[in-house]
């Protein structure tokens, strides 16, 4: 389990972020949402030990991921948004880099490119910038590790590769993993993520399973305005509003609404959520 | 239980990662540094074909002296052996491998220290000794001249005994392998500090550094040091002068020692510390 607990980070007299506390638990695919230069890429590198945090604490399973010891860097993978093309064939950079992690998988590497129709046998530096992210992603599900940080991996995939990333993504993690997913594309990943966190400048807004959030906000696909609605956004087949669900009845989360409701209602959400 | 400092078995998989890291990169540059020989050679014939009209190839000499010119190039590379730590993509990549600091340090000295001056001087005296077997004009190789070069110096030693020099050769040539060994680990050192300019950052530290301690430098040789060497005529006295060369030779190997070691030390704290 991650627990942060008071996290704060700036770059020089610019605050990222302020007094950030929060806990992420294995089975589970996190949809880390937010605005641009909210600090959602700084909260990952801070997670995976890139970073030291300047106030608070970040403990993985007990220990503290700046100390970079092995047994946590074999049980985690960062997969930052821009990938290193590097000077190697596929498969031999898997073979080698994989030779690491003490739980790589070197025939589930191949499968997985072979799903996202990638040649293994291809130089990295001469792939294109999806081919090339693709086969990072490859590589990072092939690690087994139990924290993975993804960094926007939809970002440069084409809308074939979108579909491949989240089979591969439901298929080759393993039950206890825990995948934190920072993106701006809700719509790319939006059946895969759950519980979501939605980060604000210096705040956690939401952190909740999609069925808490179901339980508290109904998604009204309709056309008749609610009173007491939160978000509402007109749409070429009707709207979609967001409203507090006093009825108790289900309804489909969507994303991108949900994002905006929080946004515009930030202390009554939080409110809502608080446990 | 594996200790999270330093494992035999997970140091072995990561020092063979990082060779094969090093053979993709930067390695063979290294082993294509040898050519520096080949280049010289055929820069040198070209020369005396061009101003004097007959073959004339380098001598052993000359031949050392690219060896050196070799070395100084390679002294400088070390700043991209592992420069690519300081850059985002590369250096995160690097800093997420499943290994201890520790074990990365050790690897990277090893790597820094022995494998690629290792690599550069069997290629250099590979490719010296093939133009030495082509070109009879050429001379001794360097690697068959090592026993006539020995020979001279343990000449030389013999004749200063006689004289009454006692001179230790292990003495005397340690600082000069140490300094060696620091000028390597300054350069890495510079090459995992700056993100840019890394060698012209390197010499640039150097200078000002010296134009910081030559004042102190030399207000302590000519407080402590002229006047005890100047109380003695050393040139009638061998015994005097042996025992100054020595003590001399001693200080270097101290000096030279913390230097390496302070070295090595910035690069361990530096590779503790490094942030992306």
């Amino acid at each position: 389990m991650i627990t942060v607990k008071n996290l704060s980070f700036s770059y020089g007299s610019k605050e990222v972020l302020r007094n950030i506390s929060m806990e992420v638990k294995g089975g589970s695919i996190y949809g880390l949402l937010g605005e641009n230069g909210v600090g959602k890429t700084t909260l990952l590198t801070l997670l995976c030990g890139l970073k030291k945090p300047q106030q608070g604490s970040i403990e993985v399973d007990g220990r503290f991921p700046f100390d970079r010891v092995p047994s946590l860097l074999a049980e985690q993978f960062y997969l930052p948004d821009e990938v290193t093309p590097v000077h190697a064939k596929a498969e031999s950079f898997a073979r080698e880099n994989g030779s690491l992690w003490p739980r790589y998988d070197h025939a589930k590497f191949v499968e997985i490119l072979q799903i996202f129709e990638v040649d293994p046998q291809q130089k990295m530096d001469s792939m294109s910038a999806g081919q090339l992210k693709k086969t990072w992603i490859a590589f990072a599900l092939s690690c087994n590790a139990r924290y993975y940080y993804m960094d926007e991996p939809t970002n440069g995939l084409d809308i074939p590769s979108k579909a491949q990333f989240r089979k591969a993504i439901t298929r080759y993690t393993s039950e206890e993993s825990a995948v934190i997913i920072s993106t701006h594309q809700v719509r790319d990943l939006e059946n895969i993520i759950d519980p979501i966190i939605i980060l604000d400048k210096q705040d956690v807004l939401l952190n909740a399973s999609l069925e808490e959030i179901g339980s508290k906000l109904f998604f009204d696909y309709g056309t008749q305005i609610q009173p007491g609605t939160l978000y509402l956004e007109q749409t070429p087949g009707g709207s979609i509003q967001v409203y507090p669900n006093t009825t108790g009845e289900e309804s489909k989360v969507n994303l991108e609404a949900l994002f905006n409701a929080v946004h515009q209602h930030k202390d009554l959400i939080k409110e809502m959520f608080k446990k | 239980m594996i200790s999270e400092k330093f494992s035999a078995q997970r140091f072995g998989k990561y020092f063979k990662y990082d060779l094969k890291q090093l053979w993709h990169n930067n390695g063979k540059a290294a082993i294509g540094l040898g050519f520096i020989s080949v280049i010289c050679y055929i820069i040198w014939v070209s020369f005396s074909l061009i101003f004097t009209g007959s073959w004339q190839a380098p001598g052993i000499a000359a031949r050392l002296a690219f060896f050196y010119l070799g070395a100084l190039i390679l002294m400088f590379y070390q700043t991209r052996t592992y420069g690519y730590l300081t850059e985002k993509k590369a250096g995160q990549s690097w800093l997420m491998l499943p290994a201890s600091t520790l074990e990365k340090f050790v690897s990277m000295m090893i790597i820094t220290v022995v494998v690629i001056p290792c690599a550069y001087l069997v290629s250099y005296l590979a490719l010296d000794a093939i133009i030495g077997l082509l070109d009879p004009t050429a001379g001794t190789p360097i690697i068959a001249g090592y026993s006539e070069v020995s020979e001279a110096v343990n000449e030389a030693m013999s004749a200063a005994d006689s004289e009454g020099f006692h001179f230790n050769l292990a003495v005397l040539a340690f600082p000069v392998f140490l300094q060696m060994i620091a000028n390597l680990l300054y350069f890495l050192l510079c090459g995992i500090c700056f993100k840019k300019w890394k060698i012209m950052g390197g010499i640039g530290v150097l200078l000002a550094l010296e134009m910081v301690l030559a004042p102190f430098l030399t207000h302590i040789a000519f407080k402590y040091w002229t006047p005890a060497i100047s109380n003695y005529d050393y040139g009638d006295d061998p015994v005097l002068l042996t025992g100054l060369i020595n003590s001399v030779m001693n200080y270097a190997i101290v000096i030279d020692g913390l230097l390496v070691v302070g070295l090595a030390i910035g690069i361990y704290y530096r590779l503790k510390t490094l942030k992306h």
